[in-house]
Formats: C-alpha cells, sequence, structure tokens
C-alpha cells in the first residue's frame, strides 16, 4: 500500500499530531554506543527541518522521541542509543516492521544564509548533527563541527552520514584519539582563536551549560534533551525547570539567554 | 479558562498558563500520592481532527500541590485546583490542602474515563457524586465544581452534584475511546483506550449542557471541543456561562484563546446585546 491519501485527516488541520505508519528499511549498528534506524513513512509526511523530532512510537512497546539525523524526500533515519526497553525493542524491529510517527514536532532553527558556524556536539547530541550540517549546507554556510566522546569506539565515520562538512575536530575524554578532552574546552579554543556568526550546540546539560558561559557575546543556540511524553504541549512533561518553556514544542533549540536559568540548574 | 490536564502540574505551567490570556488556570488533577501515569503513547491526534489521550492521572501529588495554587495567586489569575480520588477520604484530603494553598475554587474530577477507580468510575454512579461533592462542599468555603463525564446518567449525576453542594457543573470531561494502529494491528494508547476530546465531541457537550441547563438551570462550565468563537458560543446558548479550552491549546494557544474571545465580543454586539451573561442558554427560549 502507498501514499493513498488514507491519513488525511477530515476536518483539515495538521498532520503532526497524528501517529503514521511508517515501515522499517533498515537498522544498523553505527558504533559501540550509536545505531540508526531507517523507516519508511507509508503516507504524507510533513518535510522536517533541524532539529525537529518524532515520537517514534514502536507498537505496544514505547513511543520514543528521536531527533531526524536525515530525511531524503522519502526515507527518514535517526540515530539511537540503547537506553531503555523502548530504544531496546527498537534496536530488534528488523527490515518490514512498522512503527508509528508523530511529528515532524518542535520548532525549526532558522539560521541566517552564509553564516560562518561551529557545530558543538557532545555524547548522543550526535543524533541531530547530520541533519543540521545537511541544513547549513543548504544555506550556503561554513562550518565545522566538534565532535566529543568519552571513548574512541563512540565514534563512526560521520562524513558518511553528513554533507558538507569541512572539518570534524574529535575529542575523547580519555584521550585515545584527537583532542584530549572535552567537546566543551575545544569549542573554547576554537571560539577563542576564530570568529564565528552561529554556534550551536547538541549534548548533555553540562556541557552545554560550559557552551553558553564560553561563548557569551556569541549568537549561540543550544539543542536540549527532556522527558518528552505526548510531544504536543498538553501534558507538560518536558518543562524546563526555572522557565516557562516546553522543549516539545518551544525546543528543542533555545538560545542560552532563554534557558540558562534551566542550564544553572 | 484551560481544560484541566492541559499543564497545571508545575509552578512553571502556571506561569505557562497564564501568557495564553486566560481567565483562570485550572491545575492538572491532583491525587494524594504522587502518580506517574501511563507509558508513551499518552497523546496523539485522530483522523476526524479531535484527540485522544490516556494519561493517567500523572501528578506529582498533594505535597505539590501548594506552590501550584500560590504561582496562579501570584500571578493575579483565579485558580481552580482540580482534585481527584478514589476514595472520599482522598478528596477531602486534596481539597483540604487545596483550600489551605488558598485555591479560589474545586473542580472535582468524576469524570476521568481511563483511570480505573477514579474519576467516571467513581462519577458515573450518581449516588457517588452526591457522595463525594456533599464532603467536599462540607469543609469547603469556596465554591465546589463537579466536573462530570459523559455516561448514560449524567442528567441524573448533575442533579446529585447540585444537591450535594456544588456551586456549578462543568461539563464535560473526554469521552471514552480507542484507536488501533492498522497495520501493527496493535491498539496505539499504552493504556489501550483513554479519553476523546476536540471538535468530534463538541456536539455531545452542547447536547449534556443543553439537557442539564434544561433541568435544573445551573452555572455551567462548558467544555469540550471549544476552538473557535462559534463552537464557544454554541456552548453558551445552550446554558454554559464559562468556558474552557484544551485540545486546541495544541496550536498556537495565545491566538486561539484571543480569537474566541475577539469573536466572541462581535457576536454578541451583533445580536444586538449589552452583556454575554445575556445569552447564557438562550436556546432555550422558544
Amino acid at each position: 500500500m502507498g501514499k493513498s491519501g488514507f491519513l488525511r485527516l477530515s476536518g483539515g488541520g495538521s498532520h503532526e499530531h497524528l501517529v503514521m505508519p511508517a515501515k522499517v528499511y533498515s537498522n544498523n549498528v553505527l558504533s559501540s554506543r550509536f545505531r540508526m534506524i531507517k523507516v519508511k513513512p507509508l503516507s504524507d509526511l510533513r518535510v522536517p527541518e533541524p532539529p525537529q523530532f518524532f515520537m517514534v512510537w514502536v507498537p505496544g512497546v514505547d513511543e520514543i522521541p528521536l531527533s531526524v539525523a536525515d530525511y531524503d524526500g522519502e526515507v527518514l533515519s535517526f540515530i539511537y542509543e540503547v537506553k531503555g526497553a523502548g530504544t531496546g525493542a527498537l534496536s530488534r524491529l528488523g527490515p518490514g516492521s512498522y512503527v508509528g510517527l508523530k511529528g515532524p514536532l518542535g520548532r525549526p532553527l532558522n539560521v541566517v544564509e552564509g553564516s560562518s558556524a561551529l557545530l558543538v556536539v557532545g555524547g548522543s547530541g550526535v543524533a541531530p548533527t547530520p541533519y543540521i550540517t545537511k541544513y547549513l549546507a543548504s544555506r550556503g554556510c561554513r562550518f565545522e563541527v566538534v565532535w566529543g566522546v568519552k571513548k574512541r569506539g563512540e565514534l563512526f565515520n560521520l562524513g558518511s552520514v553528513m554533507s558538507g562538512v569541512e572539518y570534524i575536530h574529535v575529542a575523547t575524554e580519555d584521550c585515545s584519539i584527537g583532542y584530549c578532552g572535552l567537546a566543551s574546552e575545544l569549542a573554547r579554543e576554537l571560539v577563542g582563536r576564530y570568529r564565528y556568526d552561529l554556534i550551536i550546540g547538541v549534548g548533555p546539560k553540562g556541557m552545554l551549560k560550559s557552551l553558553c558561559e564560553v561563548t557569551s557575546g556569541v549568537n549561540t543556540y543550544v539543542v536540549l534533551e527532556a522527558m518528552v511524553k505526548c510531544g504536543v504541549g498538553l501534558c507538560g512533561s518536558c518543562a524546563l525547570p526555572n522557565t516557562d518553556k516546553l522543549l516539545c514544542v518551544d525546543g528543542p533549540a533555545f538560545k542560552c539567554g532563554e534557558v540558562m536559568h534551566y542550564l544553572r540548574t | 479558562m484551560n481544560a484541566s490536564g492541559v499543564l497545571g502540574a508545575l509552578p512553571e505551567h502556571v506561569v505557562r498558563l497564564a501568557s495564553y490570556g486566560l481567565a483562570a488556570v485550572v491545575t492538572k488533577t491532583f491525587t494524594e500520592k504522587p502518580r506517574e501515569g501511563y507509558g508513551p503513547p499518552i497523546i496523539l491526534r485522530l483522523r476526524n481532527g479531535g484527540y485522544i489521550n490516556a494519561v493517567g492521572l500523572a501528578n506529582p501529588g498533594v505535597e505539590s500541590l501548594p506552590q501550584v495554587v500560590r504561582k496562579g495567586k501570584e500571578l493575579g489569575l483565579v485558580t481552580i485546583v482540580s482534585v481527584g480520588g478514589s476514595s472520599l477520604d482522598e478528596f477531602v484530603k486534596v481539597s483540604t490542602t487545596a483550600l489551605e494553598a488558598g485555591a479560589d475554587m474545586i473542580e472535582l474530577n468524576l469524570g476521568c474515563p481511563h483511570t480505573k477507580g477514579y474519576g467516571l468510575d467513581v462519577g458515573s454512579d450518581p449516588a457517588n457524586v452526591y457522595e463525594v461533592v456533599k464532603a467536599v462542599s462540607s469543609v469547603s468555603r469556596v465554591p465546589v465544581i463537579a466536573k462530570l463525564g459523559f455516561s448514560d446518567n449524567y442528567v441524573k449525576s448533575s442533579g446529585k452534584a447540585l444537591e450535594g453542594g456544588a456551586r456549578a457543573l462543568t461539563l464535560i470531561n473526554t469521552v471514552r475511546a480507542m484507536v488501533i494502529d492498522v497495520y501493527s494491528a496493535k491498539p496505539i494508547l499504552t493504556n489501550v483506550f483513554g479519553g476523546m476530546s476536540g471538535p468530534p465531541i463538541h456536539p455531545i457537550a452542547v447536547k449534556v449542557v443543553y439537557d442539564v441547563y434544561r433541568e435544573y438551570e445551573p452555572e455551567i462550565v462548558g467544555v469540550g471541543g471549544v476552538t473557535d468563537w462559534v463552537s464557544a458560543a454554541e456552548l453558551i446558548l445552550a446554558g454554559a456561562k464559562a468556558l474552557q479550552v484544551g485540545s486546541a491549546l495544541t496550536a498556537k494557544p495565545r491566538e486561539v484563546v484571543n480569537s474566541i474571545l475577539e469573536g466572541l465580543r462581535e457576536w454578541v454586539a451583533e445580536l444586538g446585546y449589552e452583556r454575554i451573561e445575556d445569552l447564557v442558554g438562550l436556546a432555550h427560549k422558544r
């Protein structure tokens, strides 16, 4: 069955909050930490813009918020890490299995054409990175990527899932390869040396807090993670403490100033 | 005001609701102990334009209630606490905390359709409705509102709530419903079934409000599929004196609230009335 219009809403309105069927195309290991699942939506999808995400429903098990790693007009890719029962079940889905997709959710980034950008990636922040770089390339931006991980085994050939990257700076916490230290420390050095119109951080809260602190004065966006349950702004589980923001509708990307009270908690 | 269940569990949620331009905020239903609720999926949109949810009365428990109420008061909002319970004792305990915290009104959740032992499980029996409303009204110095669900007994339950001392009724809660994914052949909600809200239940809400108004002419807070001024106006004509908005707050909530208010103002003027109160229950006049 193809894109038959099966899921058109009778009353008009938006599709993003429906759970739309999709078929698993592939589901592979990328590194010791990360996997990538590719799915083909079975109905019309609104084209996602980074760093938007989908709630991916594993039938009968869980619904998991996953950032879009790529979309080529037909296949949607997600990079994920097995953390619990939901992602465990997701990792066991073979080609031909069905999932449900609610989204794209959240707000797109809005980057001025031709900007120079530094993308700082830590840990699971790698998930939306390929789609962000694709977007930056499409906006004619020059950009560099800092990718920090704990140890070498977590790395995979990011270039194979990304387009337009001029240079990837790798940082490892165990000093096994590349820069010895945290992604935010390497970012601090780069920011001290070069001028960027824009900095985008994707990764754990601690890293994003440091990034906001070391780049004060520069246009810095941080892409946050939170416990998303409904994805539509009703249940409030992704409320960012000490702000009036909901990650699922206002984020996941925020300017440092909007979420600094949260990052400091 | 917002329908209970839309945010309202944390002080941060109240700050956000305040920014929507509502006249009053209704908290999430609070129970005595914290409840995690169901795992996702808990809410999704339906192909018919409605929403379905089974959140499972997730809330941080009564200990966290005072700070939520205080935030509402601090922001100058009429703050209504939604109270849940699986026993008389629990309803009274949560209500007492709400009163001590300074709640302006209490809304008793007697209509949640998807949580065993709560809501509609209590509220579909008119005798239970009477007992709960009476117990809470007897300890409350602020108005107690009974929020009822859609059941065969809604007229009788409404009567019993009023007899028990309810100063107003909130009609209606979501309507029990279910959605199945036709590819995986599985129910989508983790709880299997849930409550439907949004435009598909609006005509049901209009009928319930109309019937209950005709019978008792009570103060009614109308809720169910209010998305624009027309759907709001219908509930007013059926007998609602105040309105709650739920599902419609999923998209541009400030604009939705504002357009309902603007539209109602123009509507009242168009019909040649000065006050919206004059239109409450007007559909009953022959």
